[in-house]
């Protein structure tokens, strides 16, 4: 999508309510993620578990259920063949377009490393490129000791989804070993793990649809996750009690997600969503901005989101959600979906679809363009860390209250300055 | 008082270094003979960055005041400010000795030495001890001497700075073989000349914004309980105008006074202002909202720096500071700035006047340092505060004077 695309997107902005939602849980890790969302507050978000494996479906608690690949599998999983995924997946693409079409958002959730997840989640996303909306997949990267075949099926798989979807975010599982107590069992890593997409997503709806007393709407998502490609991050932090904000800033800021090569420092933009108790002042949201632009080098903006909640007191939950361009800027850059959907027929194996040969850029000259002036961002914020300081750039940092006086309040503060 | 009759007052500001000459004349009577401004270089934030250029500058002033005045410097007072200045509140407390429970000289004595006792680490030096009210159990006295009780206690505003940079500053003045003979903080300076012996007794704030820091002294009941030093100023709206409109500084400074105000109003929205206003190559014109909206950020942030920091100590009591703020320093020219002093302090604001009797080239606020320098040398200690002490209420620590 170009930038001309978006902006006629944000013309076309739709209300908060009747933003349509879907979650899709993705393969066995996927439903079992899905599957614990308590969203039944927001009303037009859909979540549907979407697998080979009947029986998986069948006991997830899920009101909504959607089995592919009868044919290829029978019912049955696909035994971590990825080539049984694709096929399970391709067999079905008509009944995926019907289920995922009309949806403003669609949120991918899966497992990597299996047949389904990984597989499928390619093909849905091609599906979903013929659609009008924004794709963002959350995946897991399994435990080294599954192996190095699964591991490397995962990598593949992430590398090729990348490319397909709006906004990628990757969980190794491998983190959960630190993460975790020495103790911890098996089924409390992956509650954690659950646990971190769940913060996200539900940052994500809420965002979304309820009303706060900082709202966004769908075109601020877009905005961010514009292009396809790139690496996505997010982070969690929430703390409640005495000290709450700065606790909720420190967790956030060492939340291992962030701390992964996905490096958030100097995104272009990202987004902050607060969820706190009402007793926070606006001054503290402030802070927790500045805070953020400080500690992420953000160049360009912080889009925040806050939502106060009446029952709670001392209680703060950070999320932050954005993008890293840069890594876009590669020499096999396919075309972004939008173009490969529209020029290709609907049943182009998923593997020759993903493969970026087959999808020689249509619109070349704009491709380059938009790499150029990624390249350029990437200079500008690199020079932005202490061009800040200007004048007193060889000068001692003003350190005052976790912020350099020195940098103009202005930028700080994310006042916009118009310069004609 | 020593009997050398010319007295210069030296401010090493980081926009510029003002000397000012003053001739002592009768008991306390003084006539300003001469003075010198000229812009500084090698200091930054009030801090000395490059002690050749700063050094050159500041005799440069200094050899142009005496050239104007004819005359040849005997003393030198110094302003002082920068980050590094900091200030503890110290109580000092003593038994009273005596059986029959009077205060006497020696009682007096040693609450003093307790309350100024605190050493400090290592490289840090104090620069004034500032008296407060002595308390004799529980009642406040100005003079505890020959009142009955059994506790004498008495509060210390103390300040101190990095010895490093403090010895930059003496060492420049020595440079051109003259004598520091004392350093004053710039906003106990400001506040000397600015302010009326009932505002301080009333209660005042006195904010000293320049070039690179802004300096506030606060009065409650006429004695100093607080100084502070902000390591920003002027420089910092400048600087925040060049980078946010991408102009040079030279052409923000301008715009900062020309058409800067403190405060965005909603009718900047649709103004415009010209660079150069002449129609020549390169001019063009820019929103006046983002020039106001800039400075606005800026000037409501220190502010609050200064509000929040006075709030911390929890003397933000308006009926303490019944008289309001004062501003003063050069950015206190900037329009609008009181009013956004007041709202944020939640105190009444204006910009200090100079007194009268100032010849009228010396009323700008960027002056009053160091009239206020001269102001402190003509009258000793006794107009820090308002006090029956006279002596020991400021002290230095005299070694630094001797370092050669």
């Amino acid at each position: 999508m170009d930038s001309t695309t978006a902006q006629v997107d944000l013309a076309l902005a739709s209300s908060a309510a009747d933003t349509r939602i879907m979650i899709l849980g993705l393969g066995g890790a996927g439903v079992n993620c899905v599957q614990n969302f308590d969203l039944s507050a927001y009303g037009s978000v859909r979540v549907v578990g979407l697998n080979t494996d009947l029986q998986s479906l069948q006991q997830s608690q899920l009101a909504e259920t959607f089995l592919i690949g009868q044919n290829a599998t029978h019912g049955l999983g696909t035994g971590g063949d990825v080539a049984v995924g694709t096929q399970a997946a391709e067999d079905d693409r008509e009944r995926i377009y019907e289920l995922i079409q009309g949806q403003d958002l669609l949120i991918l959730v899966a497992g990597l490393g299996g047949g389904t997840g990984s597989a499928a989640s390619q093909v849905i996303a091609h599906v979903a490129a013929k659609t009008e909306a924004t794709v963002l997949a959350f995946v897991t990267q399994p435990f080294s000791f599954e192996g190095p075949q699964r591991k490397k099926i995962a990598k593949q798989a992430e590398g090729d989804l990348r490319q397909l979807v709006h906004g990628l975010f990757s969980l190794p599982n491998d983190l959960l070993m630190q993460e975790g107590a020495e103790g911890n069992s098996v089924i409390e890593a992956f509650a954690l793990a659950n646990q971190w997409t769940q913060q996200a997503i539900e940052s994500l709806i809420v965002l979304l649809l309820k009303n706060g007393v900082i709202n966004q709407d769908l075109n601020a998502l877009k905005a961010v996750f514009r292009q396809c490609g790139g690496r996505g991050f997010y982070g969690v932090g929430s703390a409640t009690g005495a000290d709450y904000i700065q606790k909720a800033l420190a967790q956030l800021i060492q939340c291992p997600l962030l701390h992964l090569n996905q490096d958030p420092h100097g995104s272009d933009s990202v987004i902050l969503h607060i969820s706190a108790g009402q007793d926070l002042a606006l001054a503290a949201v402030n802070e927790l901005v500045a805070s953020i632009r400080r500690h992420f080098g953000v160049a360009q903006a912080v889009v925040v989101s806050a939502i106060f909640d009446e029952h709670l007191s001392q209680s703060l939950k950070l999320c932050i959600l954005g993008k890293r361009n840069s890594q876009v800027v590669t020499k096999d850059l396919p075309a972004p979906p939008q173009s490969v959907a529209g020029t290709q027929p609907m049943n182009v194996p998923s593997a020759i679809a993903a493969d970026p040969s087959s999808q020689a850029p249509v619109h070349k000259s704009k491709l380059k363009r938009k790499e150029r002036k990624v390249e350029h961002q990437d200079e500008f914020q690199f020079i932005d860390r202490d061009a800040d300081r200007g004048y007193f750039v060889k000068t001692d940092h003003n350190e005052y209250g976790g912020e350099d006086l020195d940098v103009p309040t202005f930028m700080r503060k994310g006042i916009k300055i118009k310069r004609s | 008082m020593a009997q050398s009759s010319v007295i210069a007052a030296i401010e090493i500001g980081t926009s510029k270094v003002v000397v000012l000459l003053g001739e002592i004349f009768g008991a306390n009577g003084m006539n300003i003979i001469g003075h010198s401004v000229c812009s500084s270089k090698g200091v930054k934030k009030g801090i000395i960055t490059d002690l050749n250029l700063a050094s050159d500058c500041v005799h440069a002033a200094i050899l142009s005041a005496e050239k104007k005045a004819q005359v040849q410097i005997d003393q030198v007072y110094l302003a002082q400010t920068g980050q590094h200045l900091q200030g503890d509140f110290n109580v000092g407390m003593a038994n009273v000795s005596s059986a029959d429970g009077v205060v006497s000289d020696a009682d007096i004595e040693l609450v003093k030495e307790d309350a100024k006792r605190r050493t400090l680490p290592p490289g840090r030096t104090y620069i004034h001890h500032i008296q407060n009210r002595f308390v004799v159990d529980g009642r406040e006295l100005e003079n505890p001497l020959s009142h009955r009780g059994s506790r004498l206690q008495v509060g210390y505003w103390s300040v101190h700075g990095a010895s490093k940079f403090v010895s930059d500053n003496l060492r420049i003045i020595r440079g051109i073989d003259l004598e520091v003979r004392d350093l004053i903080l710039s906003s106990i300076a400001s506040g000397v000349v600015l302010l009326e012996e009932s505002e301080k007794e009333n209660g005042a704030l006195v904010i000293d914004i320049g070039g690179g820091t802004t300096d506030y002294a606060l009065y409650h009941k006429g004695y100093i309980v607080k100084t502070g030093v902000i390591p920003v100023g002027g420089d910092h709206v400048t600087n925040d105008l060049s980078i946010g409109l991408r102009i040079a500084r030279k052409s923000a400074e301008e715009f900062k006074f020309k058409h800067g105000r403190a405060y965005y109003k909603t009718s900047d929205r649709d103004e415009k202002v010209w660079l150069f206003g002449d129609l020549t190559i390169g001019d063009r014109d820019y929103p006046l909202a983002s020039i106001t909206k800039i400075i606005e950020a800026r000037v409501t942030e220190l502010f609050e720096i200064i509000r929040d920091q006075i709030k911390a100590a929890n003397l933000l009591d308006p009926d303490l500071i019944a008289s309001g703020v004062y501003l003063s320093g050069g950015t206190a020219r900037l329009s609008g700035i009181s009013e956004v002093a007041g709202r944020v302090l939640g105190l009444d604001a204006r910009v200090a006047e100079c007194p009268d009797d100032v010849a009228e080239e010396l009323q700008k606020p960027e002056y009053s340092t160091a009239l206020g320098l001269l102001h402190y040398a003509l009258n000793g200690q006794d107009l820090i505060v308002n006090t029956t002490q006279p002596a020991g209420l400021l002290r230095r620590i005299r070694r630094f004077f001797q370092f050669d």
